[in-house]
Parts: structure tokens; sequence; C-alpha cells
């Protein structure tokens, strides 16, 4: 390929660049990997359908630390070593809601989708799959963001017992599925 | 700038393409042209109120649909017969994709489409595209489909007859953009949100 298609492929390509919408409220590992989450800076929509609240949002880079429940509401306390637990990670309506109105609402920021204590992966991704393919209704006053596997670190009855954080399954917990919705916290 | 370079600037920037969220629900037609639109899958918010007044009845599920194929000459497929009175006249229309018939865990035969319109004839495509923004067209109903769910739309079509008047899914094939047959226009009407939000 010359210097010259080249060029004229990426001025093509060029045109179709998505917005930096795309990167809002991105979620990504530490590095190296801890039992810490980055969700990046995005715009959230807490309208209600009926009109009564009607606005968007502007949440800053947060950063999610699994060994915090006030923040998470979730001990991470497991019964069987070395298992799973697929969650979807979301931000709390309250804590989004209430920020729009110039609110202090510090905690607790997040409302996880939990599911069970499994004792594979793929089991864990498979209740994280049924919750993104109709199955119940969770998705009310929350903000879905990602679909996390975390694999318990071989301690029962300890809070907080889960391994690192990793970008994919390298063994340890990991980022497994996008669960971000573009629509408003309230259905 | 040296070959070397663009070619290591294209290795970075690589890193950084976004994943198949962009392209969740987007539209394709078939090629060679036929009356088949292609709808690629991906992950999406649908909701339905099944109390029709009260907010309280709302229900939002998240879903992920798989790819999927409306067949506008099959009213099973896209809920909907399309028969014209004049021949060669052009339709226009919404492509919505409907809440599943099964609302947990549905298989693909379980999703369907809408085709939103208002059975109004126009002698030229610009006439037909004009109708989107007519008054009797934004306020034509249903933008739902019965009782049973909202529909997400995806596309504009405007649907050419092939001829024959009277006679069911009797248009000619659907382009990318108008040359002389049925085309998709507008590209994309996705909303970020469900109709009802």
């Amino acid at each position: 390929m010359t210097v010259r298609r080249m060029e004229k492929v990426r001025e093509r390509d060029a045109g179709f660049e998505p917005d930096d919408r795309w990167y809002n409220l991105r979620v990504t590992p530490s590095c190296p990997p801890d039992k810490n989450l980055h969700i990046r800076t995005g715009i959230v929509n807490p309208s209600g359908r009926w009109g009564v609240i009607v606005q968007d949002d502007f949440i800053p880079d947060i950063v999610c630390d699994f060994e915090n429940v006030d923040e998470t509401q979730m001990s991470l306390n497991f019964t069987n070593a070395d298992y799973y637990l697929g969650i979807i990670l979301c931000y709390a309506g309250d804590w989004a809601a209430y920020r729009t109105l110039g609110a202090a609402y510090e905690e607790p920021i997040f409302d996880n989708v939990i599911g069970n204590e499994v004792a594979t992966a793929a089991g864990a991704e498979a209740e994280i799959d049924a919750f993104l393919n109709g199955n119940t209704q969770w998705y009310y006053y929350r903000v879905p963001l990602w679909g996390i596997v975390l694999k318990n670190d071989g301690n029962t009855g300890i809070d907080y017992a889960i391994l690192p954080v990793d970008a994919v399954n390298r063994g340890r917990s990991y980022l497994y599925r996008d669960a971000r919705s573009r629509g408003g916290i309230f259905p | 700038m040296s070959l070397d370079r663009l070619v290591r600037q294209q290795r970075k920037q690589s890193a950084f393409v976004p994943g198949a969220d962009w392209y969740t629900l987007r539209v394709s037609p078939s090629c060679p042209p036929d009356k088949n639109l292609h709808v690629r899958g991906g992950r999406t918010y649908l909701g339905t109120n099944t109390g029709w007044v009260l907010y309280d009845d709302y229900e939002e599920r998240a879903y992920t649909v798989p790819d999927l194929t409306a067949n506008l000459a099959d009213p099973d497929s896209v809920t909907a017969t399309i028969t014209f009175v004049n021949a060669s006249y052009y339709q226009f229309f919404f492509l919505e994709l409907r809440l599943p018939a099964i609302v947990e865990g549905p298989a693909e035969s379980d999703w369907s489409f809408y085709l939103h319109g208002t059975g109004d004839e126009f002698a030229t495509a610009s006439a037909a595209e004009e109708w989107m923004d007519s008054y009797d067209f934004q306020h034509s109903s249903p933008w739902y489909h019965a009782g049973d769910g909202s529909a997400y739309p995806l596309c504009g079509l405007v649907l050419r007859n092939d001829g024959q008047v009277g006679v069911d899914g009797a248009i000619l094939p659907v382009d990318l953009v108008n040359r002389g047959r049925s085309y998709i226009w507008p590209r994309d009407v996705r909303p970020r949100q469900d109709i009802y939000s």
C-alpha cells in the first residue's frame, strides 16, 4: 500500500468516526489489576417518561472500590471458595438523580444487579447474559454500566474476598461485557 | 509522513476502534437488492406499558438482539400487508423492531418487526420522503403495535410499487439509495431512548 493510498483511506475513514458519546461511562480496570474499577465521565438522562423530570446530568470520572460496602452495597462475602459471582455494575438512581438538583447524595453510589455464586466463569457469564436478554425487570432507577464476573480469592466468610479485576478472563475477576443503556434511569 | 510512521500510527489507533455498540440495530439491504432487510444484532433496552396510562405499569428490559431479517412481503415478519391502489406509486414507512413475543429470554423466532405507515400513496419519491415531516404522518397512530409493547424505530423506507395493484407485497426490491426502486430513507432513525422515554 502506498503512502498516498493510506492517507486517502484514513481521510475516508475519518468521516465514520463515532462521537465521544461512545466512550461515556466506559469501565476499565486498574493497571496492574486491583479491586478498583475506573468509570469514565459521561452524560446520563435521569428523565422521567411522564415528564416530571426532564434533565441530563454530567457524571464525573468515578472509581468503584469493591472494598467499600458503603459505595457498592456489596460485602462480597463468599460461601464457596473460588466460586464466581456475575454482576451488572450500575449507578444508583438516587445518586444520579439528586446530582441534577444540586444536592449532595454521596452514598451509595452503586446499586448493582447481583447473580448467584456459581462454580464456573461460564456459569456467571450465562447469568449476566440472561439478565441482558429480558430476564427480570431489573432495569429501573439505575444506570447500567458493565457486566463483571467476580472470582473469590479462596477465602470464605470474609468480606471483599475477590481476586483483582482484569480486562479479560485471565483466571481472576474480569470485565465481561458492556451493559450501558442509552436510556434514562426511569423507564 | 513516512510509510513506517503511518503504519505505526494506524496500529496505535486500532486499539481505540469502538466495538459493535454503534452498529447495533443498523439496517442494511440485501445484495443484490430484494424484499429482505438485514438488521444487525446487539444489546438494547426496550419498554412496554402494559397498563397504558399509569407509569407504574411501565416495564423496561435489557435485550441482546440476534441478527434478524425483515421480509417486507411477509406479514408475519413485519406485521403489515403492503398493497397499492396506484401502479408504480410510492408509500412511506418506518421499519420498527417490536418487543419480543416472549418477554423473558426470547429466541430469534420471537422477534418481529412493525411497518408504521399511513397507506397514503405518492406519485414521486420526493413526495413520499416529504410525508415523514407532515403533520398527518407525525400524528398517525399507532407507533406502538396494539397493546403488547412499544416499537423501536430503525430506519425509514420509501417503497415503490412494482406495477401490480391490489396485490399483497407488490413492491420493487429495496436498495440502499434511490436508484428507481424501493430504497432506505432516512438511513438511521434509531432513537437513543425508546419512544416512551
